[in-house]
């Protein structure tokens, strides 16, 4: 019983902001078909970016609230921008193309953050008031694993709520189903696109920056959390935000466990629960069972 | 249905309009006559020694070094395009064989053999590797080949990252080639370049004679159109497979041949980033001419080492390149010249109607 806590706590404090970059990526997978490689780098210019707006400097919570919020914006516009760009243009050519497009970004804007920001690693100090240590069931864990797993939380329900009861998540859920009855039905597929790149680029850099505290701001962030969104969205189903949270939970789920049992394959965590959902269900949790739509 | 054994050549003329499949990037007709695979063994053959021969004894120094890396990496970009652009299979997990290759000729005894033996021997093993991934990847094919791929090449990297006995990220070194006969290539710049010459253009004329062959234009004929080539009672799996094969077993031996080059090796050569610079290689010189991914990869060794020093600058300039030619010109470099006669032909035609037998509207 001792060893479930901290197990659950070190999962959810893994899975749950994993989860806010995976539901961007599998949203803008369920409007666009493409999966976007750009969208780890979009994570580590928000990551960058609140450690220069706070100069690493610790501040109080309002202000580290406040920088997170401008990120947050400034990384959904520049996520807007790739839309407009690069993969407007794109929709219908074969998968594969958008891939590469994105990878391309990807090697855009690290090489940017790389000019801009240089390749030194960068560290940001956590907000005053939540760095320490905080008692729960009897466990010791950090006061901002708390945070982000609260914080997290709230976003993640109210992006499913969203989808679910708004109107612009009918549209953004029947445009991801079926563009083109969407569009001949009235909806602006166009604005439903940008929309959920919008969103997508907001997640991703108010993860960026809550995570910011807790890693090494360098360039190589970019790569090493697309991989675990990829499993994620992998795990649970592309298109699916219900499976983004499965598949991040299960990410960190498995990590928290290696960490205890064998912590020499920590580092396989992803492609383990990857392999071990592969072969159960290959398109993933909530995936399709069967190809929708059959390809001449 | 032709019954002639794959491996020779078909004869005669090409047809005149070699059709487009379902799916199909829509491509200018220029580019789309390159795809019919008319490469000459003979052609090469006289190309790369004109170009091997003359650039090594012409260079000097340590240009000579990233001479046979570019040969090494035009290797590895033109094995990875038989899975890629010609098969149609996009595969993010090149770099694993890559690594294999390299890693397979740090270690004793295969490190004190003749440096070609192993090289070669790299490349069967490799070989191997790579038609057990084919077979873990046959059902998929699109994007979920291009994630599978990805993931079996992390998978790969992170075992040679958690192995002891292979380094891990700092990796091995004092690899040196072994010695052929009385000839130690390791000893000068130039020596080790007109070995990697030899080695990697008897692979390229390989790769040319098996572009034009039977099994080339069926190679086609399943990237085009699966469908259709089943219906014709070309083997898509048996193609996929052997494409995946080759592939594989170059990519071997040119990550032999870096590991001799640069004598260390490390696990950074099976990372995902890797597989996508090969595959952007590809895109970039032109996945559908044949000696498109040479000069994508002697684009980005120029890149990466001559042109740049640090890696930012690179990426920057990689990446806007390939956003180029993903968005502009998919005929990559190799293709700007046939765009570029396209697009000036018709405009000549119109102003010297009389000039072109035929009448308007024929290409080649």
């Amino acid at each position: 019983m001792s060893n479930i806590v901290p197990i659950i706590l070190s999962t959810l404090a893994t899975g749950l902001p994993l989860f806010l970059i995976a539901s961007g990526l599998t949203l803008i997978f369920s409007v666009m078909r493409v999966l976007n490689f750009a969208h780890g780098a979009l994570f580590m210019i928000g990551a960058f970016l609140v450690s220069s707006l706070l100069s690493g400097r610790a501040v109080a919570v309002p202000v580290f609230v406040g920088a997170v919020l401008v990120t947050g914006l400034a990384v959904a516009a520049m996520s807007v921008a790739t839309e407009r760009v690069v993969f407007r243009r794109l929709y219908g050519s074969p998968e594969v193309v958008g891939l590469l497009a994105s990878f391309a970004l990807l090697l855009i804007l690290s090489g940017v953050v790389q000019l801009v920001w240089g390749s030194d690693p960068r560290t940001q100090a956590q907000a005053r008031g939540l760095g320490g240590v905080v008692r729960i069931f009897g466990n010791e864990t950090a006061t901002y694993n708390l945070v982000l797993i609260i914080v997290a939380a709230v976003i993640g329900l109210a992006l499913a709520g969203a989808l679910r009861w708004t109107r612009a998540g009918a549209k953004v859920k029947a445009t991801a189903e079926d563009r083109v009855m969407a569009e001949a039905l009235g909806i602006n597929v166009g604005l439903v696109a940008l929309g959920v790149f919008a969103v997508g680029g907001l997640l991703a850099g108010v993860a960026g920056s809550l995570l910011a505290p807790t890693v090494s701001i360098d360039p190589s962030l970019a790569l090493t959390f697309i991989i675990q969104s990829f499993g994620a969205i992998i795990i649970g189903g592309l298109g699916s935000v219900e499976g983004a949270m499965v598949g991040a939970l299960l990410i960190g789920l498995v990590d928290a466990v290696l960490v205890v049992v064998a912590p020499g394959l920590l580092d396989y965590g992803v492609y383990i629960a990857i392999g071990a959902v592969m072969l159960v269900r290959p398109y993933g949790i909530f995936g399709a069972t069967a190809r929708r739509t059959v390809q001449a | 249905m032709v019954r002639a054994p794959f491996f020779t050549r078909p004869g005669g003329r090409p047809p005149a309009d070699p059709g487009r499949g379902p799916g199909d990037p829509v491509l200018p007709a220029g580019l789309a006559s390159a795809r019919l695979n008319r490469t000459s063994p003979w052609r090469t053959l006289v190309l790369l020694v004109i170009v091997g021969v003359g650039g090594t004894l012409l260079l000097g120094g340590v240009n000579l070094f990233t001479w046979s890396t570019i040969w090494i990496y035009a290797l590895f970009a033109l094995s990875t395009n038989v899975l890629f652009g010609w098969t149609g299979r996009a595969s993010f997990g090149q770099a694993a064989f890559f690594g294999i290759g390299a890693y397979f000729v740090s270690f004793s005894p295969m490190k004190s053999w003749p440096a070609p033996v192993a090289v070669i021997a790299a490349g069967i093993v490799t070989a191997a590797a790579a038609l057990v991934v084919s077979g873990v990847t046959r059902r998929s094919s699109g994007l979920s080949f291009a994630i599978l791929t990805l993931v079996v090449g992390q998978v790969l990297y992170e075992v040679v990252n958690l192995t002891g006995s292979l380094g891990g990220e700092t990796g091995l070194y004092g690899i040196t080639a072994g010695a052929i006969g009385p000839v130690n290539v390791a000893t000068s710049y130039r020596a080790f370049a007109f070995y990697t010459i030899i080695m990697v253009g008897a692979c390229v004329i390989f790769l040319s004679w098996l572009r034009s062959s039977y099994l080339g234009l069926s190679m086609a004929g399943v990237r085009d159109s699966a469908r259709r080539s089943s219906s014709l009672g070309v083997p898509v799996a048996g193609i996929h497979a052997i494409a995946f094969g080759v592939a594989g077993a170059f990519a071997g031996i040119a990550g032999a041949l870096f590991a001799q080059q640069q004598t260390t090796v490390s696990s950074s050569l099976l990372n995902w980033s890797f597989s996508g610079d090969v595959v952007v290689m590809c895109l970039v010189g032109g996945m559908y001419s044949f000696w498109g991914p040479a000069l994508g990869a002697a684009l980005y060794t120029w890149l990466t080492t001559a042109g740049f020093a640090g890696s930012a600058n690179a990426n920057l300039y990689l990446g806007v390149v390939l956003l180029l030619v993903v968005r502009v010109f998919p005929g990559g470099i190799a293709g700007a010249g046939t765009l570029a006669r396209d697009w000036v032909s018709p405009r000549l035609r119109n102003h010297w109607p009389l000039a072109e037998p035929g009448g308007a509207g024929r290409h080649d």
